[in-house]
C-alpha cells in the first residue's frame, strides 16, 4: 500500500490562498487506509476551511482511485464547477488528475511517503523501495534496500548495536533483522555468498519506469 | 438454546446440571481445541480440532493458571448451589514465599466468610503478621467462628486421581492430612491460558491480562463481548452465592439480549465505501465487525454491536453510521456540549436548574460513549457555536473500554488543527467526570460561557 501523511495545514492552507471555490477529492484506497487522504480527512479540512473563511465553498468528492481513469471521469464535472482542485491522493493520483483535468490546478494535499505495511491502527511502516530487481530471497525476506538505513547489501555497518540502527535506537537494525530471520529458518548459508555491486539501473537511476504486460497490449 | 462452556474444570458439571434445569443444553469445549470463534450471540460458531461446534451462548470456565494443583476445584459430586460442602477449604498462606502484608486481612476475612458459613477452614502459615490495625480483631473472630490455624514448616500438594487436591503440612511435633474441596493460595495467579483463550474469543483483558469481567458496571459475568460470559471458577469454588448469581446472570442476560427489540442502537456500514482496511475490526472493543471475504467488505453484527460508535469515529472511509443520532437540546447559539451518556449526561441533568437559574444555556448533545466524538464533529460543530465541550467519562472508566481516551486524542487533534490554521485553539475543551460530578461540568460551562 502507499503509505502518505497529510501536509501540514498551514502549507495547504497558504496553496489555496485567493481560491474562493474549492473541490477536495480524497481518494477511496491507499490513502484512505493509511488515514491520510480518505473521505474523513477531507471532511475534516473541509470544515477547517470553512471555519477559517465562512465565505469559501468547499466540497468533498471522494472517487474510489485517483489513478484510474474511470474514476476520475466521476468527478470530472465537480471539478468544472469549481476554481481549483485539492487532491488528498498520493503523488501519482496528483499526477493522473493534472492529466485528466487539464484547465484547472490540482494541488497536493499530503506528502508520499512510501509503500508500505499497517503495523497497528495508525501505524506503517516502510518496506519496498522499488528498486526493481528484488533480493528478498537471500535476505530472509527482509529488505536490505528498505530496511537497512544504508542500503547495505553484506551484512552490518559498524553502527548496528543491540540490534537497533546508529540512525535512531527506535529503528531496528536491518541486516540484525535479516540475520536472525534466517538464523530461525536455518539458512544462514544464504548469507556465504557475497553480493556484488546492485544495477540500480532497474530502480530510479534508470529513469522514470514503465511497465508493459505485452500479453495484454494490443 | 445451546450454551457452550469453554474450559473444563470441575465447576463445569455444576453448570450442565444447572443450564439443563433451565431448559438449556450444553455442550463443552476444551480450551486448547478451540481455534476460532466467529458469530454472535445467539450464533456462535465455534471452530474446534474436531469441526464446527454452534452454541447460542459462550460461558468460559477456565480458570487463570495457578503455581499449584487443585486450586479452585470443587468436587464432582458437590454441588454448592444447594448443599453445603462437607469439605474444608484451606486457605494456604506464605507457600513460594512469605504472604505480603495486604494478604493477610484479606484471607482472614475470606476464611472469616466461609467459617460463618458454616464451611470448615483451615488457615494455613509460616508467620504471624497482626501489624495492621484491624488484624488482631480478624484474628479473634476467624477463631471465634471455628477457622483452625496452623503453622506449618513443611507443605506437600498432591493432586489427587480425580484432579483435586491433597494437602499435608508437617511442623517439627506433628502432621496433618486434608482432602480439601478447595485450596486458596496467597500467591500471584496468572492469567495463564485465559489470556490465549481471550484472544481466540476476541475479548479484552485487564492492565494484567485477565478477561475483563470486573468492571463494576457489568454483571459479574459479563466480558466485552455480548453472550460471552466468563465464569471466576476459583471464585464459585468458595462461594456458592456467587457461583448461583453467575448462573442467573447468564441465562437473564442472554434471554434479555435475545430479545427481538433488545438492540435499536447499533452500527451500518455502506459497502460501496467501504475499504475493507480492518481498523474497524481492530478498534470494535466487542467484536461487533467480521470480515465478508466474498465481498471484500466489513460487515457490522448488530447483535453483537452497543453502539458505542469507535468504529464509525475510526473508519477513514466514512462508512459506518450509527442507526439512531440523537438530536441537540437545548437552544443556545454559544456553547455546544458532546456528553457522554454514562457521565456527561446525567451530570448535566442534575444542573438544569442551576443553569437555567444563572440564565446559562448550552446545546445538548448526548453520546452513546466518548469514542464517538471526533475531530470532523468538533469543528463541524465550530461552525455554528461559539465554543464545544467534550464531556466523557474519567479514566478506567469507560463502559466500551477506549472511548474516553479516543475522545481526548480526537480532541487534541482538532485543537492543534486549530492551532495551526490560526484559530482560537481554546474554543474546544475536553473533561473528564463521572455522573456524580455536576459541578466540574458547571465551571467548564461557565468559562466556556465567559
Ligand atoms: S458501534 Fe461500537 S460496538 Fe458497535 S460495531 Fe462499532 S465499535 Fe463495535
Ligand atoms: S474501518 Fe471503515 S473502511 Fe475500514 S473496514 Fe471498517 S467499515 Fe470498512
Amino acid at each position: 500500500m502507499i503509505v502518505a501523511e497529510q501536509k501540514p495545514i498551514d502549507e495547504i492552507l497558504r496553496t489555496l490562498d485567493g481560491f474562493k471555490n474549492v473541490l477536495i477529492a480524497a481518494c477511496g484506497t491507499c490513502v484512505t487506509v493509511c488515514m491520510a487522504g480518505g473521505e474523513k480527512e477531507a471532511l475534516k479540512l473541509a470544515a477547517l476551511l470553512q471555519m477559517r473563511d465562512a465565505d469559501m465553498k468547499v466540497s468533498v468528492v471522494t472517487p474510489k482511485r485517483q489513478c484510474d481513469m474511470e474514476f476520475v471521469e466521476e468527478i470530472l464535472a465537480d471539478a468544472a464547477e469549481h476554481d481549483v482542485v485539492l487532491s488528498l491522493g498520493c503523488g501519482a493520483g496528483v499526477q493522473f488528475m493534472s492529466g485528466a483535468i487539464d484547465n484547472k490546478l490540482i494541488l497536493p494535499g499530503l506528502n508520499t511517503k512510501f509503500m508500505g505495511v499497517t503495523q497497528d491502527i495508525g501505524v506503517w511502516a516502510e518496506m519496498c523501495q522499488g528498486c526493481g530487481d528484488c533480493v528478498l530471497e537471500q535476505t530472509g525476506g527482509v529488505c536490505p534496500v528498505t530496511r537497512c538505513s544504508k542500503s547495505n547489501f553484506n551484512g552490518p555497518c559498524g553502527g548496528s548495536s543491540d540490534g537497533k540502527c546508529e540512525i535512531d535506537t527506535e529503528v531496528d537494525c536491518g541486516w540484525q533483522l535479516i540475520y536472525d530471520r534466517l538464523e530461525a529458518l536455518d539458512q544462514l548459508q544464504r548469507l556465504y555468498q557475497i553480493s556484488e555491486p546492485k544495477d540500480w539501473t532497474t530502480s530510479r537511476d534508470g529513469g522514470p519506469r514503465k511497465v508493459h504486460k505485452k500479453e495484454m497490449i494490443l | 438454546m445451546t450454551i457452550a462452556l469453554v474450559g473444563s474444570t470441575p465447576v463445569n458439571v455444576i453448570l450442565e446440571k444447572e443450564f439443563a434445569a433451565a431448559q438449556m443444553e450444553t455442550i463443552t469445549v476444551k480450551s486448547n481445541e478451540l481455534q476460532r470463534v466467529s458469530g454472535h450471540i445467539g450464533d456462535f460458531r465455534l471452530q474446534t480440532l474436531d469441526g464446527e461446534r454452534r452454541a447460542g451462548v459462550i460461558v468460559v470456565t477456565e480458570p487463570p493458571e495457578a503455581k499449584l494443583p487443585g486450586i479452585g476445584h470443587a468436587l464432582l459430586d458437590s454441588d454448592p448451589v444447594s448443599h453445603p460442602h462437607t469439605k474444608p477449604v484451606v486457605l494456604l498462606m506464605d507457600y513460594e514465599q512469605e504472604s505480603r502484608q495486604f494478604m493477610t486481612p484479606v484471607a482472614l476475612e475470606l476464611a472469616l466468610f466461609l467459617a460463618r458459613r458454616r464451611r470448615t477452614v483451615f488457615f494455613l502459615k509460616r508467620s504471624v503478621k497482626t501489624a495492621g490495625t484491624d488484624q488482631e480483631r480478624l484474628y479473634q473472630e476467624a477463631r471465634g467462628a471455628g477457622v483452625v490455624f496452623v503453622d506449618y514448616d513443611q507443605v506437600q500438594i498432591a493432586e489427587t486421581d480425580q484432579g483435586f487436591a491433597h494437602v499435608s503440612a508437617q511442623d517439627e511435633s506433628q502432621s496433618l492430612e486434608i482432602g480439601p474441596c478447595s485450596l486458596i493460595v496467597a500467591e500471584t495467579i496468572h492469567p495463564g491460558k485465559t489470556g490465549a483463550l481471550a484472544d481466540c474469543l476476541k475479548l479484552r483483558r485487564d492492565r494484567w491480562g485477565f478477561i475483563d469481567e470486573y468492571k463494576h458496571y457489568l454483571y459479574p459475568v459479563m466480558t466485552s463481548r455480548r453472550g460471552v460470559y466468563a465464569i471466576d471458577t476459583l471464585r464459585a469454588c468458595c462461594e456458592p452465592e456467587y457461583l448461583e448469581e453467575a448462573i442467573a446472570a447468564v441465562i437473564g442476560d442472554s434471554a434479555e439480549q435475545l430479545t427481538a427489540d433488545a438492540n435499536l442502537l447499533y452500527v451500518e456500514l455502506d459497502k460501496e465505501k467501504c475499504a475493507f482496511c480492518y481498523t474497524c475490526y481492530r478498534a470494535c472493543p466487542h467484536a461487533a465487525l467480521t470480515p465478508n471475504q466474498a465481498e471484500a467488505v466489513m460487515e457490522p453484527w448488530e447483535e453483537a454491536c452497543f453502539g458505542c460508535g469507535i468504529c464509525v469515529s475510526m473508519c477513514p472511509a466514512n462508512a459506518l453510521q450509527l442507526t439512531l443520532e440523537k438530536p441537540a437540546q437545548g437552544a443556545s447559539q454559544s456553547v455546544q456540549i458532546f456528553c457522554c451518556e454514562n457521565s456527561g449526561d446525567t451530570a448535566i441533568s442534575r444542573l438544569q436548574e442551576d443553569l437555567a437559574h444563572e440564565g446559562l444555556t448550552v446545546s445538548q448533545v448526548s453520546v452513546t460513549c466518548g469514542g464517538e466524538i471526533t475531530v470532523e464533529r468538533l469543528l463541524q460543530a465550530l461552525r455554528q457555536y461559539e465554543k464545544v465541550i467534550a464531556a466523557v467519562c474519567m479514566d478506567d472508566a469507560c463502559q466500551h473500554f477506549d472511548g474516553n481516551r479516543r475522545a481526548c486524542a480526537q480532541t487534541e487533534r482538532a485543537v492543534s488543527m486549530l492551532e495551526a490554521a490560526g484559530l482560537e485553539p481554546g474554543r474546544i475543551r475536553f473533561v473528564q467526570l463521572s455522573q456524580g460530578m455536576p459541578r466540574l461540568l458547571h465551571e467548564e460551562i461557565r468559562e466556556a460561557l465567559l
